[in-house]
């Protein structure tokens, strides 16, 4: 009775004597026996059920510019479900590539759908083994000084049973970089660098990169007679900058003070997290002039794929603790990681403790582990 | 493969053809709409399956009450035996029906997916949205059921 080891294993745990194990068994035996049979069905139901989902699915199939930006691979997602009344078995439905994905930053997405709700227990469902793409960076960044409140700060995300590598959809070309830089005001010609483009005009310098990231640079003088600019002005003319560059952002801006003027900062977040390598960064001097700017091509996001297997708050903990220093909460973030011709979003936990030195910092460790080693 | 699988669960469920078969398509145009959830999720498959057939079991009795056929199809296991071993078979299989009766939903469920779906424990828990522990004391619990009432109906397993 192989097949009902786990059954054999239970009643033996729980059975009183041994009467009642030898008991138990022999239901078990039968009730399998009986429910084993299959249930005959009318081979013309099956076959107009899969004609309906077939049609259906059909309907649901639209060209993937115009569906929903988290329903990227819903394609082969629909067609493994037609696929269903035709006898296949479907596993983990593999992400579907875009046309032609390039990159960009992810300033807006909407939360992805779930109505379903998470599996009961972390890890209780099957492991898909779905490996990391290849071109996946792993994630490398450096601590961050913290307030020594931020342990006592609300919690932040937590991983549910599972997490997602979310791949961004925008693909930065020089058009789109020849519009930003005419509304930007620049006049002269963009010219193709390795990495990107790049237009330069008198004092001031635009690039962007494949993968979506804008840099900008104005060294002009300021205009010693304009009055100076306070943090609600800095913030305006930041603001100012980012619509006239149409580089929109959907998050309130924390400004800090500087020797020479303010830094107005935006942390996007997709799915309620942070991404916190991508932030928008804008430097203002006192006259109230965009000095310095780094920001991302605006772009939607889909799944790239799913995984059950991953590190856990308390496996972040400790690994971060293995470079030294005390950690005590994690919370789930977004690393912005460039592959090759594609810019993930990837899961890493961002614990917050003391360092080696006992200042208080954020480390991160990245949740994605390769399902080969995970697999038990 | 699941359509088998899901059909069966919800005959077993209902008792009636056609109401397995309106369940049936239901849940698969529901499994459909919603592939995207389960994406999302990242259940296994079938445990995110069973889970919509049971929900839609239970809509069904939201607005239906229950009138189980117990012996329904019964008559078409019957292929291949002798008269008396046909008879025999017939008993048993009558008498695990009626004692499947007396399982509360959620022990059926249990069963119905270990015996009938050959799901794992923890697939079982995923479908329901219970812990592993909650699906085995369930599963426990419905074989002592079943013992009794198998005892009661004079079918010694």
């Amino acid at each position: 009775m192989n097949r009902y080891a786990d059954i054999s294993e239970l009643i033996a745990e729980q059975a009183a004597d041994s009467t009642e194990q030898k008991a138990l068994e022999a239901v078990a035996r039968l009730v399998a026996r009986e429910l084993e049979r299959p249930v005959p069905y009318r081979p013309e139901f099956k076959e107009a059920l899969r004609q309906q989902l077939m049609h259906a699915a059909r309907r649901r199939m639209r060209p993937w510019y115009r569906r929903p930006i988290v329903v990227g691979s819903g394609f082969a997602a629909v067609a493994a479900a037609a696929a269903l009344v035709i006898g296949l078995q479907l596993a983990q439905p593999p992400a579907v590539q875009g046309p032609n994905e390039i990159a960009g930053q992810a300033p807006s997405v909407e939360p992805g759908p779930s109505a379903e709700p998470p599996p009961a227990a972390p890890g209780g469902g099957a492991t898909y083994l779905v490996a990391l793409p290849a071109d996946l960076p792993e994630v490398r960044l450096a601590d961050e000084r913290t307030g020594a409140d931020s342990l006592v700060s609300p919690a932040g995300a937590q991983a549910v049973g599972s997490v997602q590598l979310m791949r961004l959809t925008a693909r930065p070309d020089e058009a789109a970089f020849r519009a930003m830089a005419t509304r930007l005001g620049f006049r002269g010609e963009s010219r193709r660098t390795d990495s990107g483009w790049v237009v330069t005009d008198e004092d001031r310098s635009l690039t962007m990169t494949t993968d979506g990231t804008v840099q900008y640079a104005d060294v002009s003088e300021p205009d010693a007679e304009v009055e100076p600019v306070d943090a609600q002005g800095a913030g305006q003319a930041a603001q100012r900058f980012l619509d006239q560059a149409l580089l929109p952002v959907h998050s309130q801006p924390d400004i800090s003070a500087r020797d020479d003027g303010f830094m107005v900062v935006y942390t996007e977040h997709v799915e309620g997290r942070p991404v916190v390598n991508a932030r928008t960064e804008i430097s203002v001097n006192q006259a109230g002039m965009v000095v310095r700017a780094r920001a991302y091509v605006p772009s939607g996001v889909t799944i790239h794929a799913t995984y059950t297997e991953f590190v856990t708050a308390q496996e972040a903990l400790e690994l971060a603790e293995e470079r030294g220093g005390s950690f005590q909460r994690a919370e789930l973030v977004w690393v912005r990681s460039v592959g090759d011709g594609t810019v993930y979003l990837q899961p890493a936990w961002r614990v917050l403790g003391t360092n080696a030195q006992g200042t208080p910092v954020a480390r991160y460790v990245g949740a994605l582990v390769d399902q080969d080693d995970s697999a038990e | 493969m699941h359509f088998d699988r899901i059909y069966a669960y919800i005959h077993r469920k209902t008792g009636d053809r056609q109401v397995a078969e309106d369940l049936t398509a239901d849940t698969f145009m529901k499994a459909l709409a919603h592939i995207q959830h389960y994406r999302y999720t990242g259940q296994p498959f079938a445990a995110w399956l069973y889970r919509i057939a049971s929900n839609v079991v239970i809509d069904y009795y939201r607005v239906q009450r229950p009138t189980v056929q117990l012996d329904e199809g019964l008559s078409a296991f019957s292929g291949g035996l002798e008269p008396e071993e046909a008879a025999l078979a017939l008993d048993d299989r009558q008498a695990v029906s009626r004692a499947m009766q007396a399982l509360s939903p959620d022990q059926q469920d249990v069963i119905l997916m270990r015996f009938a779906g050959d799901m794992k424990l923890k697939d079982i828990a995923v479908a329901m949205g219970k812990t592993e522990g909650a699906v085995k004391a369930l599963l426990f619990r419905a074989l002592g059921t079943l013992r009794r009432k198998l005892r009661e109906s004079g079918v010694q397993p």
